[in-house]
């Protein structure tokens, strides 16, 4: 059955590139690039251009540094929401609000105050993650079984003991999650902004080859961006497993 | 209670505004950047005709898409759902064109489709379908197996099965993929408009920025804001009263 399966998500695989490579021979050159074209180009450019990792360094500092701070954030106000009743009470309809707007709403706005460069996708990103990690956050302390909770402080333990022996532990896997979803929209963030206006940057590359009709080194682009976001994505399940182990 | 929260709710609003107020016309930023609220307020209680009518605009080709996305999703959703070979055919497909983001794909059809309705309608088609599918897919795997056991083994045939057991029993998840979908597909259209578009609200947003508007597309942006947060409060009663029902 495993076999069966694998043998037909290979097959869609190969389905695809060679619709892709048949296609591009179809159409004129701008709109599609042949797989037998772009995969050399990518060696290419992996090899000789260097450019490409200054890119590659931007988008990656900026991934990494929202989402330090964003999860920083999120932890802290998630746990101060999870375990104040009436603070989470008062602020929990804001929050859920603010979630449901569309998030490239404050973009032009942070685009205006923090300019073209990294400030704006950083802080894009990380209103983008902070969300998440809040709200999981909050309601997994939040639900954590009062019995425990009671259980502990009834066994004489101290506030600051009940929460790292109980509270932690039983909201682990939940806040996880909502880390590993943080960390999936920072990608998103950092790449949805340096496409809608920056200076360096893989999302930048993306649209500059798209604008110049570079359909190849757009393609070449894409998949890299398609890699990085799926090895990030293993990274976040990987910490999600993580916590049920433990 | 309740009132006390709200109270603290307008407080805490009270607080922000006046501190914002204050911080701008001590002239700690520069206004041009961040204009003092008294100002905001100003361009929105004067939001000219030609927003309402980009807004409008949006709104519509929201809506188209969200149609098309939602109703193709749902349908996609219960057939992988309700197989199982399917489903794990499909499914890394699936959540990994989920993960990457689909920004990177808005260039290839702007290509395609040229600027504007086209393009706009078929990104967001794209960007609604996939959490819609997943919504609904990871509802139609969680129904009791027993309750399509009975239904085989009382006579129900294949059409059926999905229009009296599936469907009902998967509602809650479809109700709530649609609500997450609308979202989505408004998301969708804002990142098309602001990426390359002639009409809509995003195309505006993106030109205020680039124009130093920061008064105006505050107002803008608080207008699209409060519509996305309406739209999802009003989905959320109507699916409530919906689940009543049943």
């Amino acid at each position: 059955m495993r076999l069966k399966i694998f043998i037909y998500q290979l097959l869609i695989l190969a389905f695809i590139i060679i619709l892709w490579e048949f296609s591009s021979k179809a159409v004129p050159k701008v709109f599609l690039a042949p797989a037998s074209v772009v995969f050399p180009l990518l060696v290419d450019i992996w090899l000789t251009n260097l450019d490409i990792y200054t890119h590659l360094y931007t988008t990656g500092f900026e991934i990494l540094l929202s989402f330090g701070l964003a999860t920083a954030c999120g932890l802290l106000l998630g746990f101060i929401l999870g375990t104040w009743r009436l603070l989470r009470d008062t602020y929990e309809p804001i929050l859920s609000a603010l979630y449901a707007v569309p998030s490239v709403v404050w973009y032009p706005l942070l685009l205006l105050f923090l300019g073209l460069d990294v400030a704006s996708k950083i802080a894009f990103a990380f209103i983008l993650s902070f969300f998440p990690i809040t709200l999981t956050t909050m309601q997994g302390v939040s639900n954590v079984d009062k019995v425990l909770v009671k259980a502990a402080y009834s066994m004489g333990a101290s506030k600051l003991t009940v929460f790292y022996k109980v509270v932690l532990p039983a909201s682990l896997p939940i806040i996880l999650s909502g880390i590993s979803t943080g960390l999936a929209l920072c990608v998103t963030g950092v790449i949805v902004g340096e496409m809608l206006g920056g200076i360096r940057g893989l999302g930048v590359l993306i649209a500059s080859a798209a604008t110049l009709f570079e359909t190849a080194h757009y393609f070449v682009y894409t998949i890299i961006v398609i890699v990085i976001a799926l090895l990030v994505n293993q990274i976040g399940k990987l910490f999600e497993r993580l916590s049920w182990r433990s | 209670m309740r009132k006390f929260q709200f109270l603290l709710q307008a407080a805490t609003f009270i607080v922000v505004v006046a501190v914002w107020e204050s911080v701008v016309s001590e002239g700690y930023v520069d206004p041009l950047f961040l204009p003092p609220p008294s100002k905001i307020f100003l361009s929105l209680i004067s939001i000219s005709p030609a927003t309402f009518t980009a807004l409008y605009d949006t709104l519509v080709k929201t809506l188209i898409s969200f149609c098309i996305g939602s109703v193709a999703g749902v349908a996609i959703g219960i057939v992988v759902g309700s197989r199982s070979l399917l489903h794990e055919v499909l499914h890394p497909y699936v959540f990994g064109l989920y993960s990457i983001p689909r920004m990177i794909f808005l260039p290839l059809i702007v290509l395609f489709l040229g600027i504007g309705f086209n393009s706009t309608i078929f990104y967001a088609v794209l960007h609604t379908i996939l959490p819609v599918i997943i919504v609904v897919v990871g509802g139609v795997r969680n129904i009791d197996r027993r309750l399509i056991f009975y239904a085989i083994s009382l006579g129900a045939k294949g059409r059926q099965i999905y229009s009296k057991v599936i469907i009902p029993a998967a509602l809650p998840s479809i109700l709530s993929a649609l609500r997450l979908g609308i979202i989505f597909s408004l998301l969708g259209v804002l990142i098309a408009e602001m990426y390359l578009s002639l009409s809509g609200i995003g195309f505006l947003m993106q030109r205020l920025s680039f124009a130093f508007k920061s008064a105006d597309l505050f107002a803008v942006t608080i207008l699209v804001a409060l519509v996305a947060i309406i739209i999802s409060a009003v989905l959320g009663e109507i699916s409530k009263k919906i689940e009543e029902r049943r």
